[in-house]
């Protein structure tokens, strides 16, 4: 299997949760857990487009759960504008 | 469409499931069509962004939106008209009259049936426009 390298910057904070996640999960090394990660992510985008929406609404809910409806989200954001 | 539909793609609520099968309609039937304004793209991130998701989660998200079969409609100036008139007329917020023009003003070159909104917009809009709620919407 052909292989290319890619560099990527992460940072200090990025490295560290990188490192303990790799160490939690039993990655053999933070390079291993990073193709898993970019894997994982390209098999996320490479669904049928109402499963990547359903699956992405999904890691929405998880990453950052919210009491506060659509509705009310956006009468914020109208209020918002309104007072520039 | 008027973005709190679209905001509902990435949250879990009433009606979230019923967008995505909406876009799936708009993505694979060709008599189907989405519409929204290109302002709905900052609308859309500002919601998220005071919903308490994180930069890189927003960034995806807007590309996603991006991916499927919907036309983000530019402001032009007869647009931007219309939604002034709008606004000195009547009690209505600068972007909901924003997105009534954008509407009234695609509605004949785009074939547009209705106007996507929720709720509250129904009744705020329904009298400037077609207002239709996702219940309302059937795509089976």
């Amino acid at each position: 299997m052909k292989v290319v390298t890619v560099a990527t910057k992460l940072t200090k904070s990025e490295d560290e949760l990188l490192r303990k996640l790799a160490r939690e999960y039993g990655f053999l090394s933070k390079g291993e857990a990073m193709r898993n990660a970019v894997r994982l992510y390209l098999n996320l985008l490479s669904l049928r487009s109402d499963d990547r929406l359903k699956v992405l609404q999904l890691i929405n809910d998880m990453i950052a759960p919210s009491r506060k409806s659509s509705e009310e989200l956006m009468e914020e954001v109208h209020e918002e504008e309104d007072k520039f | 469409m008027e973005p709190s539909v679209l905001v509902k793609l990435f949250k879990i609520e009433e009606g979230s499931s019923k967008i995505i099968d909406i876009i799936n309609a708009i993505d694979t039937k060709k008599d189907w069509a989405g519409v929204t304004s290109v302002w709905s793209l900052l609308e859309v991130a500002r919601a998220l962004r005071k919903d308490g998701k994180p930069r890189d989660l927003i960034v995806l998200d807007l590309k996603e939106m991006r991916k499927h079969r919907m036309t983000f409609a530019e402001i032009v100036d007869e647009i931007l008209q219309e939604a002034e008139q709008l606004v000195a007329s009547r009690e209505i917020y600068a972007s909901d009259a924003l997105h009534a023009a954008t509407y009234r003003h695609l509605r004949k070159d785009c074939d547009l049936d209705g106007f996507l909104c929720d709720d509250k917009h129904f009744e705020r809009l329904r009298d400037l426009v077609e207002a239709v709620t996702i219940e309302q919407v059937r795509t089976a």
